[in-house]
This record gives structure tokens, C-alpha cells and sequence, in this order.
């Protein structure tokens, strides 16, 4: 599949549409503002590039939400998530952010942010599709990306995004990641057209 | 008008607030549901007033769930509490007889606003006589 460098573009600009509406969702959540940090996108990614290994220490929370030719991974690392699920569930009286409450705070939170981009893509391109529910992932960020993107090792290089999200207030990260196969793209990219 | 409605939802947190919050706008949950089955079984049980439906459950879509509702009863009052608010499903979601769709995170006053749209003008499910009116 050949990605021209506007078409590039043009899917980027699509994705980073989609983090406005994530950073809305996360503020509206958390009660803080949330910025954008950084954006890497590559038009040609194999699914194991993506493996990094991180600092072994590391454990984070996440889930990801999939649909066809799409993957969507969003996720925290611990103190984030703790910090995060804290906030979530704040206005409720009757529950309480123990550890296994913050893994359902978090795959919650997740299919939040992972639909706000999926709908800014869907609503660009006058198309409608429904994720799957959550799937929650845990553990090291390369194990994450292994159980979301997995699906991707054995189709070659395909479209791939890392969005890194924080609030200063809140002390907190969260990043986005998102995989679209080589169809799903053409789809973009021809519905843009119309 | 206070609501008996049923809860589809398969996030015991989300479910949870949900409850809270209809609680605090003076709503009952008369039951729970986090499947298709379930959630039919349930409605043809309680005969809810309005039902709140999320899209992406585990275990069945959404979607799926709204026109069985419907076609079982197309007087039910099915709102849609969902993270996906894309505009051409939203568009299918209202011609498939959903009432409105309220974003996730859920905002008190868009629940507010919709319970209140159903108690005046939403279609009323007929209701089996051991289950009254709450109001």
C-alpha cells in the first residue's frame, strides 16, 4: 500500500481532530485540563515496532476497543490510573477506588477516549461503526500492545498513531494508540474524496 | 412524573453512577440487564417505563438490543447512554426508535433533560397490573 505524503497528512490531521475531543472527554472526567504532548505517526508500521520495552518496573492500565481493519489501545500507567479512577468515581457516594474498582474505572474511561477519536474519524468521513465493548489489558506496555495489536503481526505494515496525553494539575498521562489496516485506510481516504 | 426504568449495562461503575444519579433525579431502577437476553426477559418481566441502553456490551451490540426492545414492544421508551456519538449512527440509532443518546461521561442535566422529555412526551409501555405506577 502507497500512502502519499498529503494523504499522510490528511489522515494525521484527521486523528489529531480526534484528540481534541479526547482531551474534552478527559477533562470533563477528571475536572482538569488535559493537553497533548506529543504525536508520532507512521504510515508504515510493522504491529512489532510498536513493542517497546519500556522500564521493566513500569505497570500500567488500559483497554482497547476494536472493529475491522481498526484497533484502538488506550492506557495509564499506575499512578495515573489510580489518580484518574479517583476522579472518575468522585461524584458517586457509594463507590470506592480500590484496586479492582480501578481496573472497570479504567476500561471505562478508555472506551471514552478511544470513541472520541473513532467518532471524530467516523463523523469526518459520514460513516458510522461500532466498536467492540472494552477489552482491559494490563501489566507492561509491551505486553499491552501485544494483546491489543497482536491481530497486526501477521499483515505487514499498516497505519499506525502514538498519542501522548497529560494533565499537569491532575499529575497524570495517558496514551493513545491506534492501528488502521491498509483497506480501512482507502476507506478514509475515499470517503474524504467524495 | 418519577420513571421505573430498566438499566442495560455491562460497567458496574457506569451502572452504578447511573443508578445514583436516576435515584437523585427521583427515578427507580426496577431492574439490570447486560444482555440482549437478559435485558428482553427483563423488560417483558417489569415493563418498564424507559429503558437506558448502552451500544458496546460485551457480550451483544447494542443496536441489536434497541430493535428487539422495539419490536417487542413498540411503545418502549429506550434511551441510548453511550461513549460513541457518531452523527450517522446516532441517525440510525433515532430511526431504529431510540429516543435520544446521551454521551459518555453521562451529565446529570442531559439525563435530566431526557428522563423529563420521556415522562412528558415519551411513548408509554403498557404496564402489567402487579407492577403500578411509582408517581
Amino acid at each position: 500500500m502507497e500512502i502519499n505524503p498529503q494523504d499522510q497528512k490528511t489522515i494525521l490531521q484527521l486523528v489529531e481532530q480526534g484528540v481534541d475531543s479526547c482531551t474534552s472527554k478527559l477533562a470533563a472526567i477528571s475536572k482538569t485540563d488535559w493537553q497533548l504532548r506529543t504525536t508520532s505517526m507512521k504510515a508504515f508500521v510493522k504491529a512489532d515496532d510498536y513493542i517497546e520495552k519500556g522500564h521493566p518496573s513500569q505497570y500500567y492500565f488500559g483497554a482497547f476497543c476494536q472493529s475491522s481493519g481498526r484497533v484502538f489501545l488506550a492506557f495509564f500507567n499506575s499512578r495515573s490510573a489510580e489518580l484518574i479512577t479517583k476522579s472518575f468515581i468522585s461524584g458517586s457516594k457509594g463507590l470506592q477506588a480500590t484496586p479492582d474498582m480501578q481496573e472497570v474505572a479504567i476500561c471505562e474511561i478508555a472506551n471514552i477516549v478511544i470513541n472520541a477519536v473513532a467518532g471524530s474519524l467516523a463523523d469526518r468521513c459520514g460513516m458510522a461503526f461500532i466498536l467492540s465493548a472494552p477489552k482491559p489489558v494490563r501489566g507492561a506496555k509491551a505486553d499491552m500492545i501485544k494483546a491489543a495489536f497482536g491481530d497486526f503481526s501477521n499483515m505487514g505494515k499498516v497505519f499506525g498513531a502514538y498519542i501522548h496525553l497529560s494533565s499537569q494539575e491532575l499529575a497524570a498521562d495517558c496514551t493513545l494508540m491506534l492501528m488502521l489496516d491498509d483497506l480501512f485506510v482507502n476507506f478514509i481516504l475515499n470517503a474524504l474524496d467524495k | 412524573m418519577n420513571l421505573r426504568l430498566l438499566v442495560v449495562e455491562d460497567n458496574i461503575i457506569t451502572r452504578a453512577m447511573l443508578k445514583e444519579m436516576l435515584g437523585m433525579l427521583g427515578h427507580q431502577v426496577v431492574a439490570e440487564a447486560d444482555t440482549l437476553q437478559s435485558a428482553l426477559e427483563q423488560y417483558q418481566k417489569h415493563r418498564p417505563d424507559a429503558v437506558s441502553l448502552d451500544l458496546s456490551l460485551a457480550q451483544d451490540d447494542g443496536l441489536v438490543i434497541l430493535k428487539a426492545l422495539r419490536q417487542a414492544d413498540p411503545q418502549a421508551s429506550v434511551f441510548v447512554v453511550s461513549a460513541n456519538c457518531q452523527k450517522r449512527l446516532r441517525d440510525q440509532l433515532i430511526a431504529s426508535g431510540a429516543f435520544d443518546i446521551i454521551a459518555k461521561p453521562i451529565e446529570l442535566e442531559a439525563l435530566k433533560s431526557c428522563l423529563e422529555r420521556i415522562a412528558t412526551h415519551g411513548n408509554k409501555p403498557t404496564r402489567p397490573e402487579n407492577h403500578p405506577p411509582t408517581s
